[in-house]
């Protein structure tokens, strides 16, 4: 089954994943067939159904597409407000969710702003600026 | 494929309420079967959105509820497809029928989350969106939407007043709903005002946290002719997905699910927008309205944010979009939304909609949306 075959058989579990990120590696899919890429679990090609997928590490450079400032959170971010929550385009492809702390208002992070992967302690990918 | 009406509707008020969900529904189930006048034992089943009963520590509602109706036998099913639950339940209700299944089906949902504090009832709302990469990334459901908002300014330089107008709108058509959950008009200053939960979008940018059951009957026409209730026609129904991550998707101020639902519901009854009289979208922020609009094709990209400002979808506007007050004044009980959405524009097209009615009210579009657009139903009504 191609599912089993692109998470395990692969060794790209969501635990995999989440090892990998706790050593500053940002692991994902990509499809060989139009390139697409993706941090979501891929057995097919959400953009072009190609079942060729296969899997990859992603830059841990970027910019911020969009954001948000999170003054509400969840109990796992509890004590991190206010912080930015970030869709961050990574060099090379795809885009990813993560957050970078210490953010309070929004001209502290115009869209564009360079940021990086940092592996932490914390929960979630969290990014800096650079 | 038959045709299929709704013959009974009925909704409890929305709001904060010491009753479990099993109560609520149990309410307005058995307020839209004595509406619809059919004997009970003739229903063949019903569909019931609900997204959060667990944390009432109940799972498997169905059977709960059809007992207190008095039709243990009856099988009813819950539909979770997060807040676009309830017009997923619709759709499941409606294909029995048209498919010939079933002649008699409940359409129903509830939701009860006032017992549950704020913190805890944020988590439960992130739930609904990729969590893992999401929720899991310090991202609140209101965040979500808060960037898409941010990338809608971008793209078409909208701002934070547009937006404003639109809950203002909204809260207007509440007031005159007995049933919403917040009867109470508001200024664009109070929206300006207003705590800042995700930047860009406000307190008063937001939905409501609302307890609420809304039930809906639907049968075959034949049905409705033997009962003697004045139908009202499904036209049309769909259902489409979208990636679930919103940071996945090419395009972040629209989502797609709903320009594909809205696509296949209006060409099923045979309308384009311009043979649409009134409009429920899914406001759960103001900008999701204003993205509905345009991605349902009645309003062009990056004019959404403005029409409430330019009075165009106010009840005597050109396209009537929340005569109820919609999930922002009406309220959220999440998985009752959608079927909430059917009720109110049921009673508009009947001309029973009292103070809020729009005119001529002939075709109508609810339009429900799950979580970030991961799931989308879309419905057009007429009489």
């Amino acid at each position: 089954m191609r599912l089993a075959e692109t998470l395990t058989e692969h060794g790209l579990t969501l635990k995999a994943q989440r090892d990998a990120m706790r050593e500053g590696k940002i692991l994902g899919w990509e499809c060989t067939a139009c390139r697409h890429r993706a941090i979501t679990p891929t057995a097919r090609c959400a953009k072009c159904g190609s079942d060729k997928v296969t899997t990859a590490t992603f830059a841990n450079d970027g910019k911020v597409v969009t954001f948000t400032i999170q003054t509400v959170a969840s109990e796992q971010f509890l004590n991190e407000v206010p912080f930015a929550w970030v869709v961050v385009e990574l060099d090379g492809g795809p885009r990813v969710s993560g957050w970078v702390p210490f953010v309070s208002r929004p001209g502290d992070l115009p869209v564009g702003q360079r940021v990086r992967f940092t592996p932490s302690y914390k929960p979630g990918m969290m990014f800096e600026k650079t | 494929m038959r045709k299929v009406c709704v013959i009974g509707a009925a909704s409890t008020k929305y709001g904060r309420f010491d009753l479990t969900a099993r109560e609520l529904l149990s309410d307005a189930c058995s307020a839209a079967l004595k509406d619809s006048r059919v004997d009970p034992k003739r229903i063949d089943g019903n569909f019931i959105g609900n997204a959060f009963s667990i944390a009432e520590k109940q799972g498997h509602l169905g059977p709960l509820v059809m007992t207190t109706l008095g039709i243990p036998e009856a099988p009813a099913y819950t539909i979770e497809t997060a807040c676009a639950s309830g017009g997923s339940a619709f759709r499941e209700a409606y294909v029995n029928i048209a498919g010939g299944f079933a002649d008699v089906m409940l359409a129903s949902g509830v939701e009860r989350v006032s017992q549950l504090d704020t913190i805890t009832a944020t988590s439960y709302f992130a739930y609904g969106s990729d969590y893992t990469y999401e929720g899991g990334n310090g991202c609140s459901f209101p965040g979500l939407y808060a960037a898409m908002a941010r990338t809608y300014f971008q793209k078409f330089g909208a701002t934070e007043e547009d937006l404003a107008a639109i809950a203002v709108k909204n809260h207007e058509n509440g007031a005159l709903n007995p049933k919403a959950h917040i009867q109470k008009r508001i200024t664009v200053e109070d929206v300006m005002k207003s705590m800042m939960v995700a930047s860009p979008l406000k307190l008063y940018d937001a939905c409501p946290f609302s307890d609420g059951a809304a039930a809906v009957v639907l049968a075959t026409e034949e049905v409705a002719k033997q009962l003697g209730v004045e139908p009202v026609y499904v036209m049309g129904s769909a259902r489409a997905g979208s990636i679930a991550a919103l940071h996945e998707r090419a395009d972040m101020a629209s989502i797609p699910s709903t320009t594909i639902a809205g696509e296949k519901a209006m060409k099923q009854a045979k309308v384009t927008p311009k043979d649409v009289n009134l409009l429920e979208v899914h406001d759960c922020f103001t900008i999701a309205e204003a993205m509905a609009l345009e991605d349902l094709g009645f309003l062009k990209r990056g004019e959404g944010a403005k029409a409430a400002a330019q009075g165009i979808t106010r009840r005597d506007g050109r396209i009537p979009t929340n005569a109820s007050g919609g999930l922002k004044a009406k309220g959220h009980p999440v998985g009752a939304t959608g079927i909430g959405q059917i009720v109110e524009l049921r009673e508009q097209l009947l001309g029973k909609a009292g103070a809020r009615q729009v005119k001529n009210a002939r075709v109508a579009l609810a339009h429900n949306v799950g979580a970030t657009g991961g799931s989308c139903a879309v419905h057009v009504l007429g009489v």
